[in-house]
């Protein structure tokens, strides 16, 4: 944690809601990604990372300084986004429908920057198979570089269960993404009418 | 053909031993099952590591700032209501477990008579005490009497008035940092 954010702690603790406003400034976006990765839609991930932050707000006077400040705010934006997932029984929806859904009009919405690309559209399906604790372990280990102790503190698991639902999560991706390539493989063949193809 | 421990292997983000690794080797190169595990694996690692970090829209900040005045008025509110629920709660459990009392340790018609005698005291000394105002009032010069009046009655709304405050203060500790 740097100084500048131990002093905006202590002002936000002594009740300066622009030094916690400076605190949102600064992890606004790693906060949101968190929420926009597990959820997996813009205003979905915009209305769980304002929560998150508001959660922050409430239980500033529990945190332990001696933790990682960004650590802390993941883990309470993870919760949130793993208890939503649980609320509303998240199945599968083709992310296909989703696009059809939310790009209606022309606008530049976040996920349209961020998946502008083939290969974002196929990470965001083959995030929507895996279930809540595991996405959540696979986002903090790849867009955040979190150790497996740090994913255990963070998701209130032991590290051999982050350890198993990594293992889990990666083994589960790269069987999604081998049944993609053969299916993209026999639409191909199909295309051009050739089973030599 | 077994694949393990090769399939935990290449899953497995461990680093491997020299001896490990060559044993990797030959199998990978003699099953096509592992061998496409893992390269499935690199493009899985490949589409994760090139993924780009999500921005919410502009003015994020500011609507956190403009919705943190209702959020905590709401909270404060809600509070409010529960601290003071509780207390009325906390009245009706005590005044029920004294009827209830009463009601175990003495009969009805005890409890009428108990009841009655209770109420005559009490009108017969606020009689005596209404007799013993009126005659220190009337002792008294009127502007003096006046005075009385007043203090009593400021006194009356002050230390209403620091009971509320009090009871507000109480009801709304906890809720932010200060």
């Amino acid at each position: 944690m740097s100084d500048l954010e131990a002093v905006w702690i202590e002002q936000a603790l002594n009740g300066d809601d622009d030094a916690f406003t400076q605190l949102v400034e600064t992890y606004q976006k790693p906060v949101y990604n968190l929420c926009y990765r597990m959820l997996g839609e813009s205003q979905e991930a915009e209305d769980a990372a304002q929560e998150s932050f508001w959660r922050a707000y409430q239980a500033l006077n529990r945190y332990d300084t001696k933790r990682k400040f960004s650590t802390w705010l993941l883990s309470i934006a993870a919760h949130y986004c793993i208890d939503q997932q649980r609320k509303r029984h998240i199945i599968n929806v083709p992310m296909d429908i989703i696009f059809e859904e939310t790009y209606s009009d022309n606008a530049p919405t976040p996920e349209r920057v961020v998946a502008n690309s083939e290969e974002d559209q196929m990470l965001h399906k083959l995030m929507n198979s895996l279930n809540s604790q595991d996405r959540a372990a696979l986002v903090l280990r790849y867009w955040y570089g979190f150790s497996d102790a740090e994913i255990s503190e963070a998701l209130s698991l032991t590290v051999s269960a982050v350890k198993s639902r990594l293992y889990r999560a990666r083994q589960s991706l790269a069987e999604d993404i081998q049944a993609a390539r053969q299916e993209s493989l026999a639409a191909e063949r199909e295309q051009y009418g050739s089973p030599a193809y | 053909m077994v694949h393990q421990p090769i399939e935990k292997w290449i899953i497995e983000e461990t680093p491997l031993t020299a001896e490990q690794k060559t044993q990797l080797e030959e199998h990978l190169r003699m099953c096509k099952h592992c061998r496409d595990l893992q390269n499935s694996l690199l493009e899985v690692d490949d589409l994760l590591m090139k993924a780009e970090i999500a921005a919410p829209n502009a003015g994020f900040t500011q609507r956190f700032q403009s919705t943190l005045a209702q959020r905590k008025a709401l909270k404060e509110r809600r509070q409010v209501r529960k601290f003071f629920l509780s207390l009325l709660g906390a009245a009706m459990v005590t005044l029920g477990a004294m009827g209830l009392y009463i009601a175990m340790t003495s009969s009805p018609v005890e409890m009428v008579i108990r009841l009655m005698e209770n109420s005559t005291r009490i009108l017969i000394n606020l009689d005596r005490f209404e007799r013993f105002v009126t005659m220190i009032f009337n002792t008294l010069p009127p502007y003096f009497s006046v005075g009385i009046w007043a203090m009593a009655a400021s006194g009356l709304c002050l230390f209403t008035l620091i009971w509320v405050g009090a009871l507000w203060r109480t009801s709304l500790q906890g809720v932010f940092h200060k």
